[in-house]
């Protein structure tokens, strides 16, 4: 005995399926897909139609497929960060325009614990916008100086702490350590650089910061922040999937309301080959229709605004020495070649252009001594590769997940910095990769940028930096493969395509519930449609956000 | 500025992938005196099959000889934590092939509980010339020898002539100053690298007759009634010269009731707790000294002594 029938209508709804791209009603039953069409396809369909999207806009649910769960677990801790962004309970935070800003931002946290020796945790802190002013214990100790106050940066290579922290960890007496910062006059600033200093200050001060954690709670606040931008699908790439974390994730996905498929990648790093492929059985056991494992994520270099990237010549533009490998090369090679024989997808963590070419060496040797059809691996980031190492990655059936956020968020820096004005231009060059027919998809990385598919389409569309310049207008794109990018694009990268990224009979009924149309606007006014919230399995789901 | 008494002693040995890191945890895991903490990447290639209590999250594993090996896979500042926990009387941490070993020990300089004792970089005698060109690694094993106190070129039984005379070259370039031991299976002494008990170390350095090779470690010893003039004595220990790799034992001062404890290694050195505290065999009021050297012919008590000014 099946499920009765439910019709929703809307303004529009777009497909992103070849054979109907536009309609107006959308059957489902069992949280599927039964039919798409208009009125009349709809009259024949012998089920009351439901109203309630009638004035709105329907998309495929968005697929975000490079994107982290601490999005999830950060906003337990207080944002700090120059551009506003929200909380996935739909509070606007952040947007600290001063080093003072965050100051009073931080005295109002503090008042409300309750708990005198609790630490105060704050991230996403960026004082690369404020002019060079650099924060010290002395700011912090007047947020208090009795509580241990941490504050992370966006970088999370850097850290600041009160003078608390110092004298609890004794970090006024050592010396020989690079990362514990003095000023001029040899005082300890109280920032400090890399994981030494900082994991010691925080080990001193017995401070968690929320991120690590894989928990039922933290993954519940990722879904809402997940509704909020309209997807539906997205992944956790780099995934510990430890026992603990792995009964979390059954935990939170088999529940009924859980808003979003989740497809995480396991962290190669975490285990030897052998026990990794092992590892990925086990996963695999435990699937359900929101939690589709089955990735690996490999990571090779660092960043690039952290001058850990590796780069081919001339390297960074300021004369930065290379960045770091995560792992030995030869290491690395082995990873790929042990995942890509047993048929294992990989997700490549790739910035700088050496990492990329790299990436495609290992690739190309993997795949001649164990062809892998369909393999569909994907280099990540990838965002200095050049037209050459496209055309290889289009020869080889390898993927590109561009960072297109980045064009907005640190293009200028980029251009002033790390690669300079002419290696900016090209910088994830969706333009190239579709010229040169690689397959790709763009992404946020949240929450190192905020998790917004519609946004990133915007970046890729545009390519406008935060200060309004733009960046390689030849690799802009248009909204129609942006729109591809962030639906099908995504979901075929993370081997769901066959059952979300289009609205099409038979696929989940995930859906994006928008006040506007996408393709009905400016090209610049991406970014500003509004999301009323999303469609899981038939089920709606309405974003914190108020679509005011 | 010598640490507080009580301070767990930290030497990291780094070096690129193939180097003989491992090697030389395994030998040091054999050979250490018991209650030696030693942190690696993996267990993989480590002999932890001689273990006989696995902490139950298989992070830390006790061997039969007293030894405690901790996995780093859940980060270096808890391995560190963990072994700390377990009171070790020192602590080895192996970094990872890509690791920079000056930055882990920055670990040792930042715990109060803890004491940076040595920094060691292996470096594979026929393969370093290579790597150093390799545009994907070169830079990644030139920054390894930033900060190490001590050198190990091995694997110099592999090397042809010219890779080793290539491989000199290039590290009297990245690591100037700074004592270079060529050595075959990563073999020295655990005396080298653990700043433990004088007994272990009166013990002859082994195994190190290689066909064509000479000794390449040097034992030396002095015992003198004498007592040393604290500052004279200071002097000399600032001078030694770069071919003596470690000093330790009890020195008697004219102004000191009971000989204290030195403990000298690469041009730094501290005086402990004297005789009494350190519940040494009460003897008499002596210096006793030992010391390894990479060179022969050493005179420890001129090279001490030899302060007429």
């Amino acid at each position: 005995m099946s499920e009765p029938i439910k019709v929703f209508r809307a303004r529009k709804i777009l497909t992103m399926a070849r054979n109907r791209p536009v309609a107006t009603h959308v059957a489902i039953r069992e949280g599927r897909i039964l039919a798409v069409g208009d009125a009349e396809d709809a009259a024949g369909w012998g089920a009351p139609i439901d109203d309630r999207f009638a004035d709105k806009v329907l998309m495929p649910g968005l697929v975000e497929a490079h994107c982290h769960a601490m999005e999830g677990a950060v906003w337990a801790d207080t944002f700090l960060g120059f551009f506003p962004r929200h909380s996935p309970e739909g509070s606007l935070e952040g947007g600290i325009r001063s080093i003072e800003d965050a100051v009073q931002r931080l005295q109002r946290a503090e008042a409300a614990l309750t708990d005198p020796d609790q630490p105060l945790l704050a991230w996403g802190f960026d004082p690369i916008y404020y002019g060079g002013a650099r924060m010290t214990r002395h700011d912090l100790d007047r947020v208090s100086t009795t509580r241990p106050v941490l504050v992370m940066h966006a970088s999370f290579h850097i850290m600041n702490v009160n003078t608390v922290v110092l004298d609890r960890g004794g970090l006024f007496q050592v010396t020989g350590v690079e990362g514990i910062l003095r000023d001029g006059q040899g005082d300890v600033t109280g920032e400090l650089q890399e994981m030494a200093a900082m994991q010691y200050a925080r080990q001193a001060v017995g401070a968690k910061f929320a991120l690590t954690e894989t928990s039922i709670a933290s993954l519940r606040r990722f879904g809402r922040s997940a509704t909020n931008a309209g997807v539906t699908t997205c992944t956790d790439l780099y995934a510990p999937l430890d026992d603990a974390a792995l009964d979390a994730y059954v935990a939170a996905t088999t529940a009924e309301d859980f808003p979003v498929r989740i497809a995480p990648a396991m962290a190669a790093a975490a285990w030897a080959p052998e026990a990794g492929i092992a590892r990925m059985a086990v996963l695999k056991e435990r699937a359900n229709d929101k939690f589709h494992p089955g990735l690996v994520k490999v990571m090779t270099d660092g960043s690039i605004q952290g001058f850990t990237a590796r780069l081919k010549w001339p390297g960074y533009h300021n004369g930065a020495p290379n960045g770091i490998w995560n792992q030995p090369p030869a290491v690395l090679k082995a990873q790929m070649k042990a995942y890509n024989a047993a048929g294992i997808q990989m997700h490549i963590h790739v910035n700088g252009d050496q990492a990329s070419e790299f990436a495609i060496d290992c690739l190309a040797e993997a795949l001649a001594e164990a062809p892998f059809p369909d393999h569909r691996h994907v280099l990540q980031h990838c965002q200095m590769a050049d037209a050459a190492q496209f055309r290889r990655m289009a020869a080889l059936g390898i993927a590109a997940n561009l960072f297109a956020n980045h064009i907005y968020y640190w293009g200028d820096q980029h251009a002033a910095l790390t690669m300079g004005p002419d290696r900016a231009r090209r910088m994830d060059a969706c333009g190239t990769a579709m010229a040169e027919g690689v397959r790709f998809a763009m992404h946020s990385d949240a929450p190192i940028t905020p998790l917004a598919p519609l946004f990133t389409a915007w970046c890729a569309v545009n390519r406008q930096t935060a200060t309004g310049r733009e960046l390689g207008p030849e690799e802009k794109i248009s909204v129609a493969d942006a729109l591809h990018a962030i639906t099908l694009g995504a979901a075929w990268q993370l081997r769901l395509d066959h059952v979300v990224g289009s609205i099409e009979v038979g696929k989940y009924a995930d859906f994006a519930v928008l006040e506007d149309d996408p393709t009905g606007i400016a090209p610049q006014a991406l970014k500003d449609v509004r999301i009323w919230g999303t469609i899981l399995g038939g089920t709606p789901h309405q974003s914190a956000i108020g679509a005011a | 500025m010598s640490p507080p008494p009580a301070t767990i002693p930290v030497s990291v040995i780094g070096g690129f992938l193939g180097s003989g890191k491992t090697t030389l945890m395994n030998r040091l895991l054999a050979e250490s005196p018991a209650r030696t903490a030693v942190l690696v990447n993996d267990f993989g290639e480590i002999n932890v099959d001689a273990a006989v209590l696995n902490s139950g999250d298989g992070l830390t594993f006790e061997l039969a000889n007293g030894c405690i090996c901790c996995s780093m896979a859940d980060g270096l500042a808890s391995a560190i934590a963990r072994a700390v926990a377990a009171a070790p009387a020192r602590i080895l941490i192996e970094t990872s092939g890509v690791g920079e070993p000056r930055r882990v020990a920055e670990y040792a300089l930042l715990d109060p509980a803890l004491h940076l004792d040595l920094v060691v970089t292996l470096a594979d005698a026929a393969n370093l010339p290579d790597q150093l060109e390799d545009p994907l690694v070169g830079d990644t094993v030139a920054r390894q020898f930033d900060g190490a106190d001590l050198i190990l070129l091995n694997r110099v039984d592999m090397a042809g002539p010219q890779a080793r005379d290539a491989a000199r070259a290039a590290l009297r370039r990245l690591a100037p100053g700074r004592p270079v031991i060529e050595t075959v299976r990563a073999e020295i002494p655990a005396a080298l690298l653990v700043r433990d008990e004088v007994t272990i170390f009166a013990a002859a350095p082994h195994g190190h007759h290689h066909a064509g090779h000479d000794r390449i470690f040097h034992p030396l010893t002095l015992t003198d009634p004498q007592p040393f003039d604290r500052a004279a004595l200071n002097r000399a220990l600032g001078r030694l010269p770069r071919s003596l790799l470690r000093l330790k034992g009890w020195v008697q001062f004219t102004d000191a009731p009971h000989p204290q404890l030195l403990q000298w290694v690469q041009g730094q050195w501290e005086f402990g707790p004297d005789t009494r505290d350190h519940g040494a065999p009460d003897q008499a009021p002596a210096t006793r000294l030992m010391a390894i050297a990479s060179t022969p012919g050493l005179d420890l008590a001129a090279l001490l002594r030899g302060d007429a000014d």
